[in-house]
């Protein structure tokens, strides 16, 4: 992510296959809840991401930059979760704001 | 001289005042390629069977592409059948939100006046896809990208919506700092 003005920040690696990998099953437990997972991007400005999920998800300013700077420091972090249903949404609703996410099931 | 974006007052609360004049044609340069990664409209057919038999046709995949790719994102990761269910069920609004964004910019650039709320997130939307396309093509990271030479006028741009994009941000967060201050001495 970016801050206005930053100037020399760590590279941090955006690539997924290096982050933990959720196990994948053959069947899906319905009763398991599913997350929406936003992914830290190089492009994505941090007062940005901050103000999405303040806007979308209606957190207060607190919580939505503790996301956001988990997603910044982490290279993710789990920002909604629900019924799969809800997480299409969600996720599709971030794509709409431009930013990198995904759903999976909580384990 | 004015901020390309401020606070409009008055009782719509996020209405904005735009004037990005000054920035008119290199915004134009730039929506014209991002219209053409879009791409026109999809035409659907009239028949609602046909229409469906159009959405299944093709398993749609993430683009080759690599920056219509990230203008249109896998939904889900480790689960290519899930990814496609989900291509499927947002992408073509996706894509309309996104034509709609540019235009809205088109139009704000070309003249400068008032955009209430929702046509604010619009350009805040159009300015984030021009960055996530030059940002994929120049390859930015996490440390900021060095470039030059036939790159500088895409790298420059970039920097400049980085500036209106942070700026539309603070406006619309109720960060903004208040206008510039005046260069004229009394």
């Amino acid at each position: 992510m970016v801050s206005p003005g930053s100037g020399t920040m760590e590279a941090v690696s955006i690539a997924p296959s290096e982050l933990a990998r959720p196990e994948t099953e053959a069947l899906t437990a319905p009763d398991v809840p599913w997350v929406t997972v936003v992914w830290n991007d190089p492009v994505n400005l941090m007062t940005y991401v901050s103000f999405v999920f303040r806007e979308y998800f209606g957190y207060d300013r607190k919580k939505a930059d503790k996301l956001m700077l988990q997603v910044h420091e982490e290279g993710r972090s789990a920002v909604s979760n629900g019924s799969r249903e809800e997480m299409e949404r969600d996720v599709a609703a971030m794509h709409g704001y431009g930013l990198w996410a995904t759903m999976q099931q909580d384990r | 001289m004015t901020d390309e974006f401020a606070p409009a007052g008055g009782r719509d609360g996020d209405a904005v005042q735009v004037d990005l004049g000054q920035w008119a044609w290199v915004i134009n340069v730039y929506l014209d390629d991002l219209d053409a990664l879009l791409g026109p409209p999809q035409e659907i057919p009239a028949d609602p069977l046909d229409a469906l038999a159009a959405t299944m046709r093709d398993a749609p995949e993430l683009p080759s592409d690599p920056v219509r790719a990230r203008l249109l994102p896998d939904g889900v990761l480790d689960d290519p059948d899930a990814a496609a269910e989900f291509r499927r069920f947002a992408q073509t609004t996706l894509l309309e939100r996104k034509r709609a964004d540019a235009a809205a910019l088109r139009l704000a650039a070309a003249t400068p006046g008032t955009v209430d709320a929702a046509g604010a997130r619009s350009l805040l939307g159009a300015l984030n896809d021009l960055r996530l396309m030059l940002g994929t093509r120049l390859g930015v990271t996490e440390g900021g990208v060095l470039t030059g030479g036939e790159e500088l006028q895409a790298y420059q741009s970039y920097g400049l919506f980085t500036y209106l994009q942070g700026l539309l941000v603070d406006v619309l967060a109720g960060d903004w700092g208040g206008p510039p201050e005046s260069d004229t001495a009394l």
